[in-house]
C-alpha cells in the first residue's frame, strides 16, 4: 500500500481520557468483566471505536462501554440485528448500498480493502494492492484459495469478469465509480491489473466499496434477473433466505478461507424503518443489535437495559447546500450570510444531538487528520451583525444578481426530505434566516425527487448530508469536481481544481494535507454548503453480543471499529 | 383507514329513535362547546392572545406545562396550545374543503343518478365504481410529487377520494324521496322534472347528506393526521394537528405532552363532531330511505 | 346465472379503467426509473438512455400500456426497475401478510361488533345504548398510528406480552404467527369495530320492528334466540356491503401499520415502490388491489340472495 493514511481517529491524549472515562463507566455499569477475545492480539483499539461518548456518557445513566481486553470467543449462536432500512438489491452494480446494507453486505462478501485502525487503506480479501510509480496502474494480487460459496475460485478471471460484466456496464451504479478505470487485466492467476486514465492516489478506496466485494460470477450469470436476490460470496455467512422488508438469514460459512471464522451459526438481518419501534424491539428483546443513524434513536436506545452503544462520529455532517449556479444563492455575499446567521448550537440542539455531536465547520471532523484549524478558524460562525451586513449589502445593491429592485427581501426555497428530525430542523434553518430578514420558504419533497432535483441543478438550497471516510480525493473530486454529477452546489474553484490535482497524484501525507486544508479555506470563503454537526452513527447491542468493533484483519491489525454504523460481522460472537 | 371509515358511514341505515326526537342532553351541548371553540380559535387564532405559533425558542424545547406554556412547548420551543388555535385552522380548512368537495360534487352527481336512474345512473355508478377500486394513496403520492405539499392539494385530492361515499348516499336519499307522496302529488300536478328535481327531492336530500358530512368532517382530520404521519401533510412550518402528533412522536419518550396534547384535541374534536353530526342526521333521516 | 353473466363486462370495464388511470397518473411522477436504478453517481445522461431505452420507457404512454396489458393477461407483470424480483412473485409474497392483517381486524372487530350492536339495538335509547354508541365515537376519533404506538409500549415495550415488531409465516409456526399479527390486527380493528357496531345497531332496529318479529315475540321465543336466529341475518346487508368495499381499503390503510410494525405487506410495497418510481411495481399492485376490490364485492353481491330471499335486485345493485 504507498499511499499511507495517518492515524486519523483519535489524538493520543484523547485516547487517554477515553479509556479514563470507559473505566469509570464500566465501574458505574457494574458487573461487566473485562475479557478478551483470543483472536485479537491487541483490541485497545475498541475504545477508541467508542470515542464518540467521550465528553458526554452520563456515568449513572446505565449505558456501558467495556473494554473486552481479554475474552474467549465462544462459537455458535444466532443474532438478529434491526436495520434501518431494506436494500433493494445485493448485486453490487445494481444494489444501493447504504449503511444498512453495507452491514448484510459485509456478512456476505469480503472487502478487498478496508481501513485498520489507524485509518490507513489495508487489504483484507487482496493479498495486496501496488500502484505504479505514477499512480495509473494498481495492481491487485488475490489470496490463494479463497472459494465462493458456491465453490467458484476468487481469482483474477473472475474479478475480470465481475468488472467487465456488471460493475462497467451502462445499467450499473457503480460505473460512475470506475469511470477513470480504462481496463482491467489479468496478470497471472491471481494478479489482476487496473488501468487507470489519470492518476489516482485514492483507488484503493473504491476498492473497498462495493466495486470491490467480489461475488460469483457463475452464479450472478446462472441466475440472471435474480442475481441480486440470491447473493454468493466469499463472506464469513452464506446465504440463505430473503424476504424483502422482513428477514434476510444467513448461516456459517463452513468453509470460510479465514481458520475459526466466523464464530456465529446464524445471523438474521431485519429491517425495522420506524425509529422508535426499533427501539422497542430491542428493548422487548425481538432484535439484539439497532442500527441507527439519528442521536436521538441512539440516546435512547443507550438506555435500555442490558446494552452496549458502540458509536462512531465520523466526517460526514448534516448541511444545507446551495445552488450557486441560481440568483440570490450565486452571490457569495448572500451565502456568507447565510452561514453567519446560523446558529449551529442551537440546530445541533434541536437535532437532539447536543453533548453528542459537535458541529462542523469543514468536511473533516477534529479527529481527522484532514482536520485544519485555519479552516476552522476562518468559517463564518454565528455572527448576526455581520450577516445583517451583507444581506444590506446585496439587497441594495442595484446589480443584485436575482434582479430584484433594491430593498427588496432575499428569498428562496429550501428543500427537505419529509423525515420527523428533518422537518424541525428545516424549520429552525427558516426562523433563523427569517432573522435576518430573509424568506425561506420550505419544502418538503420526498427523497426521489429531492436527488432527482439535486442532480439536475433544480433547486436553491436544500437538506443535505457532505463528506464521508473516503480519502479526501475522492470526496472532493466528487462535490467540486469539474463536471462531477455530484457537484451539487455547481461551485468549482481554480485553487481547488489545482489542489485536487495534487491529491490525485501525491501520495505522501504532508502535501496532501497541505492541499486539503487549502480546499477547506477556499470553501470557508465562499460558502457552497453550511454545516450542522457530525453524524452519529451506531450499532446497540445486547450486552451478550460480543466483540462487535473488535475486528481484526486476517494478519492481526486491528480493524476501524464501527464506521457509519458497520461491522465485520465474522468476528461477533455471542456470550450465552 | 380514515377512507374507509368515511365509505362506510353512509351506510347507516335510519335509526327510527331519530323522530322520538329525545332531548338532546349535556353531552350534545359539550359537543356542540367544545366544536364552537375549535371554530373560534380557527377563526381568530391571529388575534387570539396567543404567543408566535412558528418562531423557535431553543431554550423552551419539550417544556412541560407551566404558566407560560400552559400545554408545555414542542421539540421547537413553541408554544403548543398556540400551535393548536393555529392548528385548528389548518385542520378547519383541510376538512371543511374536502367536506365540501365532496359533499358538492358527489351530493350533485348521487342525485342526477338517483332520479334519472337509467344508462346515467350505470354511467355515474360504474365512474363511482372506478374510484373505490383505485388505490387512493397513488392519487394522493402522486399529486404531492407532482404539486408539492399545499393546503390544496391535500384538501382537493380527499375531496375527490370521498366523492363515492357521498354519491352514494345522496343516490340512496334521493331514491327514497322519490317514492314519497308529496314528490308523486307534485308529478301528478303536473310539475316539471327539472322542478321535481329541484323544488322537491333537492332540499330533501340536502339536509342528511349535510349531516352525513359533518361526521366526515371528522374523519377528515383524522386522515389528515395520518398523512402527517406519513410526512404527507401540509408545508412546515404551518401547524396542524396531525404534523404535531407526528413530530411530538419522536419525543413520546421524553415528553408525551407534546404527541398527546394534539391527539386530545384530535379526538375531542372528532368525538364531538360524531355526536352532533349523529343527533342531526337522526333529526333530518328521511323515513325508509334505501341503501 | 345471466344476472351473473351481466356483471362481467363493468367489471372488466372497472379493471381497465384502474390501471389505465394508474398508468397515466405514474407517468407524470417526477423523476425518472432510470435516475432511480443508476444512482445520482452514475447518471450520465448516455447512461440514461440506454437504460431508459433497454426498459422502453420512450415509447408513447399508449404503446406502453397496451404491451404492460397484453403481458398482464398473460399473467406477465413485469419485473421490478429496483429490485429485479417479478412483480408478480413480490405480490403473492407479501399479500398474505396484509390480507391476514386486515383479515384479523375484520375477525377481532366482528366478534365484538355483533354481540354490542345486537344489545344496543334491542335496548335502542337505553344506558347500554349510549354507552356503546360513546365507545363508538370515541374509537372512530382515535387514529390507527397512535393506537399502535401505544399497543407496541405497552403489550411489547413494557409487558413484553408479544413481539414489538417481526412477522412468521403461517407456514412456518401458526402460533408465533398469531401472536405476531395480533397488535397490528387489533390497531386496525379498533375503528371497524366502532363502525360495524354501529351499522348493525341502526340496521337492526329497523328489523326488530319488522311483523315476524312481533311475532316471533308474541310466541313468546326467547329473546336472545329471536335476535340471533331471525334478526340477525336479515340485519347484515349493511355490514357485508362495508366489509367488500374494505377489500380495497385495507391494502392501502394499512401502509401505517405496516410501516410501525415491520410488517412485510403490501402496502409499505406499494409505498416504497411510488417513492423509488418502481413503476412496473406500482402497475402490479394497483391491478391487484383493484381485482380483489371487484371480485370480493361481487362475491357480496351474491350473498345478498343468501342473506335474504326477499332481496330485491334494486337493492343488490344499488349497494356495489
Amino acid at each position: 500500500m504507498s499511499v499511507q493514511h495517518p492515524h486519523r481517529r483519535h489524538s493520543t491524549g484523547r485516547v487517554a481520557a477515553i479509556a479514563l472515562l470507559a473505566l469509570v463507566a464500566a465501574a458505574c455499569g457494574g458487573g461487566e468483566s473485562a475479557e478478551t477475545d483470543d483472536s485479537v492480539a491487541a483490541t485497545t483499539a475498541t475504545t477508541g471505536s467508542t470515542g464518540s461518548t467521550e465528553d458526554t456518557v452520563d456515568p449513572g445513566a446505565g449505558t456501558t462501554t467495556t473494554t473486552e481486553a481479554a475474552a474467549t470467543a465462544k462459537q455458535g449462536g444466532s443474532i438478529i440485528i434491526g436495520l434501518e432500512a431494506e436494500t433493494n438489491s445485493w448485486l453490487p452494480g445494481q444494489a444501493n448500498f447504504g449503511n444498512p446494507g453495507i452491514n448484510v453486505a459485509l456478512a456476505i462478501y469480503d472487502p478487498l480493502m478496508r481501513r485498520d485502525e489507524t485509518g490507513a487503506m489495508r487489504p483484507f480479501l487482496a493479498e495486496s494492492l501496488e500502484a505504479n510509480a505514477d499512480l495509473t496502474e494498481w495492481t491487485l494480487q488475490l489470496r490463494e484459495g479463497v472459494v465462493f460459496h458456491d465453490g467458484t475460485p476468487l481469482d483474477a478471471a473472475a474479478v475480470k469478469t465481475i468488472f467487465d460484466e456488471f460493475i462497467n456496464i451502462d445499467a450499473s451504479n457503480l460505473a460512475g465509480q470506475v469511470k477513470d478505470v480504462a481496463s482491467v487485466e489479468v496478470a497471472d492467476a491471481l494478479t489482476v491489473v487496473y488501468r487507470l486514465n489519470q492518476p489516482n492516489a485514492a483507488f484503493g478506496d473504491i476498492l473497498a466499496g462495493a466495486v470491490g466485494w467480489p461475488f460469483s460470477p457463475t452464479a450472478a450469470k446462472a441466475a440472471g434477473a435474480d442475481a441480486g436476490s440470491q447473493p454468493v460470496g466469499t463472506g464469513p455467512f452464506v446465504f440463505d433466505s430473503w424476504q424483502r422488508d422482513d428477514r434476510l438469514i444467513l448461516k456459517r460459512n463452513e468453509q470460510y478461507w479465514q481458520a475459526g471464522l466466523p464464530y456465529l451459526d446464524e445471523i438474521i438481518f431485519r429491517p425495522v424503518p420506524d425509529e422508535d419501534t426499533r427501539i422497542s424491539s430491542l428493548a422487548a428483546g425481538d432484535i439484539d443489535v439497532l442500527q441507527s443513524l439519528r442521536q436521538s434513536t441512539i440516546r435512547r436506545a443507550r438506555e435500555v437495559s442490558g446494552v452496549e452503544s458502540f458509536e462512531h462520529l465520523g466526517n460526514n455532517s448534516g448541511s444545507a447546500i446551495f445552488n450557486t449556479s441560481r440568483p440570490p444563492l450565486d452571490d457569495v455575499r448572500v451565502r456568507q450570510a447565510l452561514a453567519y446567521a446560523l446558529n449551529q448550537d442551537d440546530l445541533v440542539e434541536i437535532l437532539g444531538g447536543t453533548g453528542l455531536t459537535p458541529p462542523h465547520s469543514q468536511y473533516f471532523s477534529p479527529d481527522s487528520p484532514w482536520f485544519s484549524t485555519a479552516a476552522e478558524q476562518a468559517w463564518p460562525t454565528n455572527d448576526q451583525e455581520a450577516a445583517s451586513a451583507l444581506v444590506d449589502e446585496y439587497t441594495s445593491d442595484p446589480q443584485r444578481s436575482d434582479g430584484k429592485a433594491a430593498g427588496d427581501p432575499i428569498a428562496f426555497q429550501f428543500d427537505c426530505p419529509p423525515d420527523p428530525s428533518l422537518i424541525e430542523l428545516a424549520q429552525m434553518y427558516q426562523a433563523q434566516w427569517a432573522e435576518i430578514g430573509i424568506e425561506v420558504n420550505l419544502n418538503q419533497v420526498e427523497q426521489a425527487t429531492h436527488v432527482s432535483q439535486a442532480l439536475a441543478g433544480e433547486f436553491d438550497a436544500k437538506c443535505w448530508r457532505v463528506s464521508s471516510q473516503d480519502d479526501p480525493y475522492r470526496i472532493f473530486s466528487d462535490a467540486f469536481g469539474e463536471g462531477s454529477p455530484l457537484n451539487f452546489t455547481r461551485f468549482n474553484h481554480p485553487d481547488i481544481d489545482r489542489q485536487l490535482d495534487v491529491l490525485r497524484s501525491e501520495t505522501d501525507l504532508e502535501p496532501r494535507v497541505q492541499a486539503v486544508e487549502e480546499i477547506s479555506l477556499v470553501l470557508a470563503e465562499h460558502v457552497p454548503n453550511t454545516f450542522t454537526a457530525g453524524t452519529l452513527t451506531a450499532l446497540v447491542a445486547r450486552s451478550e453480543v460480543r466483540n462487535i468493533d473488535g475486528w481484526v484483519f486476517p494478519d492481526g491489525t486491528p480493524g476501524e471499529g464501527v464506521p457509519g454504523a458497520t461491522t465485520m460481522w465474522g468476528h461477533v460472537w455471542l456470550d450465552s | 383507514m380514515a377512507a374507509q371509515l368515511l365509505q362506510s358511514e353512509r351506510l347507516e341505515a335510519p335509526s327510527t329513535l331519530g323522530r322520538l326526537r329525545r332531548s338532546r342532553g349535556l353531552l350534545f351541548w359539550l359537543a356542540v362547546g367544545w366544536l364552537v371553540t375549535v371554530v373560534v380559535c380557527a377563526v381568530f387564532a391571529t388575534v387570539l392572545p396567543v404567543p408566535d405559533p412558528i418562531r423557535p425558542k431553543v431554550s423552551a424545547k419539550l417544556s412541560t406545562p407551566s404558566v407560560g406554556y400552559p400545554f408545555g412547548a414542542d421539540g421547537l420551543g413553541r408554544d403548543i396550545l398556540s400551535r393548536l388555535v393555529h392548528g385548528a385552522r389548518v385542520s378547519m380548512v383541510v376538512s371543511l374543503t374536502a367536506v365540501s368537495i365532496g359533499m358538492i360534487l358527489g351530493g350533485i352527481l348521487g342525485i342526477c343518478a338517483g332520479f334519472f336512474r337509467g344508462w346515467l345512473d350505470t354511467v355515474l355508478m360504474a365512474t363511482v365504481n372506478v374510484i373505490l377500486a383505485f388505490p387512493g394513496l397513488v392519487l394522493l403520492l402522486v399529486l404531492l410529487a407532482y404539486v408539492g405539499q399545499s393546503l390544496t392539494v391535500i384538501s382537493l385530492v380527499i375531496g375527490f377520494l370521498s366523492i363515492p361515499v357521498y354519491t352514494r348516499v345522496a343516490r340512496a336519499n334521493t331514491l327514497a324521496v322519490a317514492q314519497r307522496e308529496f314528490v308523486l302529488a307534485a308529478h301528478t300536478m303536473g310539475a316539471s322534472r327539472l322542478r321535481l328535481l329541484i323544488r322537491e327531492i333537492a332540499p330533501n336530500v340536502v339536509l342528511p347528506v349535510a349531516a352525513f358530512g359533518l361526521v366526515a368532517t371528522g374523519v377528515v382530520i383524522v386522515l389528515e393526521g395520518t398523512l402527517a404521519f406519513l410526512g404527507l401533510s401540509v408545508e412546515a412550518p404551518a401547524p396542524t394537528w396531525g404534523g404535531m402528533i407526528a413530530e411530538g412522536k419522536r419525543h413520546l419518550s421524553e415528553a408525551p405532552h407534546v404527541a398527546l396534547v394534539p391527539s386530545a384535541a384530535m379526538f375531542l374534536t372528532v368525538l364531538s363532531l360524531n355526536f352532533v353530526g349523529d343527533v342531526l342526521r337522526r333529526s333530518f333521516d328521511v323515513r325508509g330511505s334505501n341503501l | 346465472m345471466r344476472a351473473v353473466a351481466r356483471k362481467i363486462p363493468p367489471l372488466v370495464a372497472t379493471l381497465l379503467a384502474v390501471s389505465f388511470l394508474t398508468f397515466l397518473l405514474t407517468s407524470l411522477l417526477p423523476g425518472d426509473p432510470a435516475e432511480q436504478i443508476l444512482g445520482p453517481q452514475s447518471a450520465t445522461p448516455e447512461r440514461l438512455a440506454a437504460v431508459r431505452a433497454d426498459l422502453r420507457l420512450d415509447d408513447p404512454l399508449p404503446v406502453r400500456y397496451v404491451r404492460w396489458l397484453g403481458d398482464a393477461v398473460t399473467g406477465d407483470l413485469g419485473r421490478s426497475y429496483r429490485t429485479g424480483q417479478e412483480v408478480r412473485v413480490a405480490i403473492s409474497e407479501r399479500l398474505p401478510v396484509t390480507l391476514q392483517i386486515g383479515g384479523m381486524a375484520i375477525v377481532f372487530a366482528l366478534i365484538a361488533a355483533v354481540p354490542l350492536g345486537m344489545i344496543s339495538a334491542y335496548r335502542a335509547g337505553g344506558p347500554v345504548d349510549r354507552a356503546v354508541t360513546g365507545m363508538s365515537f370515541g374509537l372512530l376519533a382515535v387514529p390507527s398510528f397512535m393506537l399502535a404506538i401505544l399497543l407496541i409500549l405497552v403489550f411489547a415495550e413494557r409487558l413484553g406480552w408479544v413481539d414489538a415488531t417481526g412477522w412468521t409465516r403461517i407456514s412456518e409456526d401458526f402460533g408465533l404467527n398469531i401472536k405476531g399479527a395480533l397488535l397490528p390486527a387489533a390497531s386496525l380493528a379498533v375503528g371497524e369495530l366502532a363502525v360495524y357496531t354501529r351499522l348493525l345497531r341502526s340496521d337492526m332496529i329497523g328489523t326488530l320492528q319488522e311483523d315476524y318479529i312481533t311475532l316471533a315475540r308474541a310466541k313468546g321465543m326467547p329473546t336472545f334466540w329471536i335476535l340471533l336466529r331471525h334478526a340477525l341475518r336479515p340485519s347484515s346487508f349493511s355490514l357485508l356491503t362495508v366489509v367488500g368495499l374494505q377489500v380495497g381499503a385495507i391494502i392501502t390503510g394499512s401502509v401505517v401499520i405496516e410501516t410501525l410494525f415491520a410488517l412485510p405487506g403490501v402496502g409499505r410495497l406499494l409505498v416504497d415502490s411510488i417513492f423509488q418510481r418502481d413503476l412496473v411495481m406500482v402497475q402490479g399492485i394497483a391491478l391487484v388491489v383493484a381485482v380483489s376490490y371487484v371480485l370480493v364485492n361481487f362475491a357480496v353481491d351474491l350473498a345478498y340472495t343468501y342473506l335474504d330471499p326477499r332481496v330485491r335486485r334494486g337493492r343488490a345493485t344499488a349497494s356495489v
